[in-house]
């Protein structure tokens, strides 16, 4: 399976390099690839993305702002010409830091740490949890905490039984991100923890408390998921 | 991608241009001629940006070229460049690096027949 990754960097050459390596290792999509970091934002809201190869040094906004944005992170390789920003690059934990202009095979090295970490997250069924940025901070949160998630226009809201998370993202980013690891999507602004579900009638359930309606189009594949005894 | 390790001119980094390259022939060809088509407009901007006077618009400019350089071979150059992105931090004034800045652009402008040279090699090669 190939992993999908954008492109934030305003300099021709330097993009048409990423674009050909991600090509030639054969393990890397190319989603999109944008001269700026407002552009690359507007995708990653919207679009599950795997590897972000990021420019620090932009016109508008910096690669670093571009991150104090995000909602949801991917992994991140800085590619940049300046050795200075190390310390920034460790602070947002990026997975690797290319300095420009970088040979194949160091490409292929910070590669290979993208797709390690993705092995040690499929193969550590423990981490299961997600981060998200709430109140301009990352805060994980536990899929067995999670109710449900809700649409609210640009943002959407997680429930747990505790508290409500806002963050600024869509349904189908989040969709993208988690269903399949025991959520899925009942409604067109909802996502629901099946585990969560105490009961269903008609086109409801209900889910911590709160009633959360069932799309017809949906109802039959809700149904399918769940374990009815009879 | 086009196989066979091609002969880079002796005056870029041969070394450098294969470990970006590999046998790619034809990703070095697209990196040549893009360079080319971009190169003389980048520096009429850093020499604008220059006569301008402005040291941070003039670092930005410099710091821009400073990894293409390095794409078509010009490695001491990148290294030159980078001397001067670094002079320009906190400087009062682009006369700082008047000197480097004028060698730099001397020695970029000597190269760049030799750029136009391999690439019309490599065109030769990849037809």
């Amino acid at each position: 399976m190939k992993l999908n990754a954008i492109i934030a960097e305003d300099e021709p050459i330097s993009r048409n390099f990423l674009e050909r390596y991600c090509e030639k290792s054969g393990m890397i999509n190319v989603a999109g690839s944008f001269a700026d970091a407002e552009s690359a934002l507007e995708f990653l809201q919207h679009n599950a993305t795997d590897i972000l190869f990021l420019d620090v040094e932009m016109p508008g906004d910096s690669g670093f702002q571009l991150l104090d944005k995000l909602t949801v992170m991917p992994k991140v390789i800085l590619t940049t010409s300046k050795t200075d920003y190390a310390y920034n690059a460790f602070q947002y934990n990026v997975t690797d830091y290319l300095k420009k202009p970088f040979s194949y095979v160091r490409f292929q090295e910070a590669v290979n740490k993208v797709t390690e970490s993705f092995i040690d997250r499929k193969t550590d069924v423990k981490k299961e949890d997600i981060f998200i940025k709430s109140d301009g901070k990352l805060t994980r949160l536990n899929y067995e905490d999670i109710l449900y998630i809700e649409s609210v226009g640009d943002y959407v809201k997680y429930c747990t039984l505790g508290k409500n998370y806002i963050t600024h993202s869509t349904l189908k980013a989040v969709e993208e991100k988690i269903c399949g690891m025991g959520f899925m999507k009942v409604h067109r602004s909802f996502i629901v923890n099946l585990k969560k579900i105490s009961n269903i009638q008609d086109y409801t359930l209900l889910i911590g408390g709160s009633q959360i309606p069932i799309s017809k189009l949906l109802k039959t594949e809700v149904m399918g998921r769940i374990n009815i005894a009879g | 991608m086009s196989g066979g390790y091609f002969e880079f001119n002796s005056k870029l980094d041969i070394d450098f241009l294969k470990s970006l390259y590999e046998d790619d022939n034809e990703h070095a060809e697209m990196v040549f001629e893009q360079f080319l088509q971009a190169i003389s407009t980048q520096l009429n901007e850093l020499e604008e940006s220059f006569i301008a006077g402005s040291t941070e618009i003039f670092r930005k400019k410099i710091h821009t070229i400073k990894p293409i350089l390095s794409f078509v071979g010009l490695t001491g150059l990148t290294y030159k460049a980078e001397i001067i992105e670094k002079n320009c931090v906190g400087a009062s004034g682009v006369n700082v690096v008047h000197e480097l800045y004028t060698a730099f652009k001397n020695e970029l402008y000597q190269l760049i027949p030799v750029i136009e040279n391999d690439l019309t090699k490599l065109k030769a090669l990849t037809l």
